[in-house]
């Protein structure tokens, strides 16, 4: 029996490794559309850079 | 078949490396995850890159996010400077910096080295991990999987966010701990147990978050004033071109916001 492993990402994520890059592209291109979905709860929000917290951005 | 992410990063390093592809868009380059809609560049320290990237954007119809100007003596500061465009029904947001965290000055320069030539570059595995130490839970699940994909057993140990690796670690390398120990604390704790590791390397991660956090607040300080007079900046240069608007906000933005922090 396997020993337990401790997790971070899921098989489904880890399997990005088993595509080619034309596949990764698809996934990856597809994924970007799905989430425009949200693009109204984030956008004030940054996910890099020194403007990562909104609050400021919120007080305008 | 291409991603908007990979075609900016070529057309940002037509005859010269200019850009390399860091965070969320380097996680998914090293096959980890899909887990970021935006994307994050190291851009090397130069008037002429700038000048080409901020034509990239303009011929993408980007125009500028609230964040510091796209400007050297901003970028040399640590800020951050911030786009957004269309393409093909998708908000592409485009981050930009020259300094990142936690990246020392001799490392960035050995990654201009490393990565001359290429057109696609992307942060390496250890750099990534460093960029990853934020404010954000979700980041320290990243530097776990990253660690793994670390082939010497140095880094291992310097980056893994799991005892029971750390620990399977300290069995195959014991000389290795008391050679990094002074470097990372937490590996002081493996001698101690699962349990007491555990507590120590959750303890690792919120010091990482606090000193993220505290870093951020003092840029968020620093940028008052000039978030106070971002309406007023984005009413001016609403429509313009992003050439246009850039000239705008530099000239705004001096005497305003600190080029150092």
């Amino acid at each position: 029996m396997n020993k337990i492993k401790d997790e971070f990402l899921s098989e489904e994520d880890l399997d990005l490794r088993n595509l080619t890059m034309e596949e990764l592209i698809i996934y990856w291109n597809l994924w970007l559309r799905q989430a425009q979905t949200t693009n109204d709860l984030d956008k004030n929000i940054y996910s890099h850079g020194v403007f990562m917290s909104n609050h400021l951005i919120e007080k305008n | 078949m291409n991603n908007i992410y990979l075609e900016l990063t070529k057309e940002f390093n037509t005859g010269k490396t200019r850009a390399i592809i860091s965070s969320g868009q380097a996680v998914v380059l090293h096959r980890l995850a899909v887990m970021s809609k935006d994307g994050d560049w190291i851009v090397r320290e130069d008037s002429e890159v700038i000048e080409h990237i901020l034509s990239v954007l303009s011929n993408h119809g980007a125009r500028y996010r609230f964040g510091a100007p796209f400007n050297i003596r901003w970028m040399s500061g640590g800020w951050s400077a911030h786009f957004e465009f269309s393409y093909d029904g998708i908000r592409v947001r485009t981050d930009f910096v020259t300094r990142p965290p936690r990246v020392s000055d001799s490392l960035r320069a050995k990654l201009w080295q490393i990565y001359d030539g290429k057109d696609t570059p992307f942060v390496d595995v250890k750099t990534l991990a460093e960029l990853k130490k934020t404010n954000r839970e979700k980041d320290y699940i990243v530097i776990g999987e990253l660690a793994r994909l670390m082939i010497d057993p140095k880094d291992q140990f310097l980056y893994s966010r799991s005892a029971r690796d750390l620990i399977f670690l300290s069995e195959k390398y014991p000389d290795l701990i008391a050679e990094l120990g002074n470097q990372r604390q937490v590996l002081k704790k493996i001698s101690e147990g699962e349990n007491k590791l555990e507590e120590a390397l959750d303890a690792e991660r919120r010091d990482f978050i606090h000193a993220n956090e505290k870093r951020l607040e003092m840029y968020m300080k620093a940028a008052e004033k000039w978030l106070s007079l971002w309406p007023e900046i984005q009413k001016e240069i609403e429509g313009l071109p992003l050439l246009e608007s850039h000239k705008i906000i530099v000239k705004k933005a001096e005497g305003i916001l600190p080029f150092r922090v």
